[in-house]
């Protein structure tokens, strides 16, 4: 939280939303689209040059975080694999 | 030749092959004439890397080596410890965007406790990974979890049998592979890799010679091991040759 409020800070530092629920989804669609550039811009710095407004209302915030590698195997997955493997055999 | 495109051989599990396929892709890319570099991100071993600095230390004491095998070399590509300096990744990038180099060549740890090394692999840095794979169902099953992941973030991931005795019979590998491409829809490579037992056989144990990174011996590892050389052109083929400038 501590995080929107600085965005909102930077972003409407005299003018704040006026209250009405249109002036609110405007601020949220703003900072929607600063923190998906800010994640992207950190993970992806190769997007830099070929940002496009367009591209930022077009996709839904999304951050690329390390722990989506998971390279960690259950006994399940072991399972599996051999289970495909025979009912090619069979 | 248009474009950096960056190439790494992968493997969660250890005694795959890794680090020694990088290096010899790396050194067949130089031979070939590419204009290449090579990342050593496996730290702390740093293997690459430190097996440079053997195979210069020991060239050095072998004079009859170096007349030999190294004069003929017109060049030697350089090979870059990845650290723990975050400032690395902007520097990557920028050394992949330049196009300075066809190809560079990383060779990553598999355990991912390096986070420049994660956040290299998710910003997208690596286009190809090749994951060494031998008969050995935990290795199976742990490079299909690994490629899904990996496809996630770059537009090649295969998986390449490695170490493959020939007198076993095909049929085992010829299953697998296609469970592994129908199955969980992982490419994998047309080649396979025969054991380097053939080669230590051939070359007399002599490892630094086998993988040199000062003289790779091409035409001789194809004569005696062509399938490690028809892997490379394989996944070399699709991009021309360009002129190299030396480094």
């Amino acid at each position: 939280m501590r995080f929107l409020a600085l965005i909102r800070e930077l972003f409407f530092p005299q003018e704040p939303h006026d209250g009405t629920t249109d002036g609110e989804k405007v601020e949220e669609e703003v900072i929607k689209k600063v923190v998906y550039t800010i994640s992207k811009l950190e993970n992806r710095p190769e997007l830099k040059s070929d940002y496009s407004i367009s591209e930022l209302s077009n996709e839904q915030p999304q951050v690329l975080e390390l722990s989506t590698l998971d390279f960690n195997v259950s006994n399940e997955d072991m399972e599996e694999y051999e289970k495909q493997l025979q009912s090619l055999k069979s | 030749m248009k474009g950096t495109i960056v190439k790494s051989h992968f493997s969660v599990k250890g005694g795959t092959g890794k680090t020694t396929l990088n290096t010899c892709l790396a050194s067949y890319i130089h031979d070939q004439g590419f204009r290449c570099l090579a990342l050593d991100g496996d730290s702390p071993s740093y293997n690459l890397f430190h097996f440079r600095e053997r195979e210069v230390a020991a060239y050095q004491e072998s004079p009859e080596v170096v007349d030999k095998y190294i004069m003929n070399s017109s060049s030697i590509y350089p090979i870059y410890k990845i650290g723990t300096d975050e400032m690395q990744i902007e520097e990557l990038l920028r050394i992949k965007e330049s196009g300075q180099y066809d190809y560079i060549v990383a060779d990553l740890p598999g355990s991912l406790t390096n986070t420049i090394v994660n956040k290299l692999i998710v910003s997208g840095f690596v286009d190809e990974f090749y994951l060494p794979t031998t008969l050995d169902k935990a290795v199976i099953v742990n490079n299909i979890k690994a490629a899904t992941q990996l496809k996630k973030f770059s537009k090649t991931v295969k998986i390449v049998w490695n170490n493959v005795l020939f007198h076993e019979k095909q049929d085992i590998y010829d299953d697998n592979t296609k469970v592994i491409s129908d199955a969980y829809g992982i490419d994998v490579c047309t080649s396979r890799i025969k054991s380097s037992s053939y080669l230590r056989r051939e070359f007399g144990n002599d490892k630094l010679f086998i993988k040199s990174t000062l003289c790779f011996p091409t035409k001789l590892i194809e004569e005696k091991n062509n399938s490690l050389i028809n892997y490379f052109k394989e996944i070399v083929k699709s991009q021309r040759l360009s002129q190299s400038i030396g480094v």
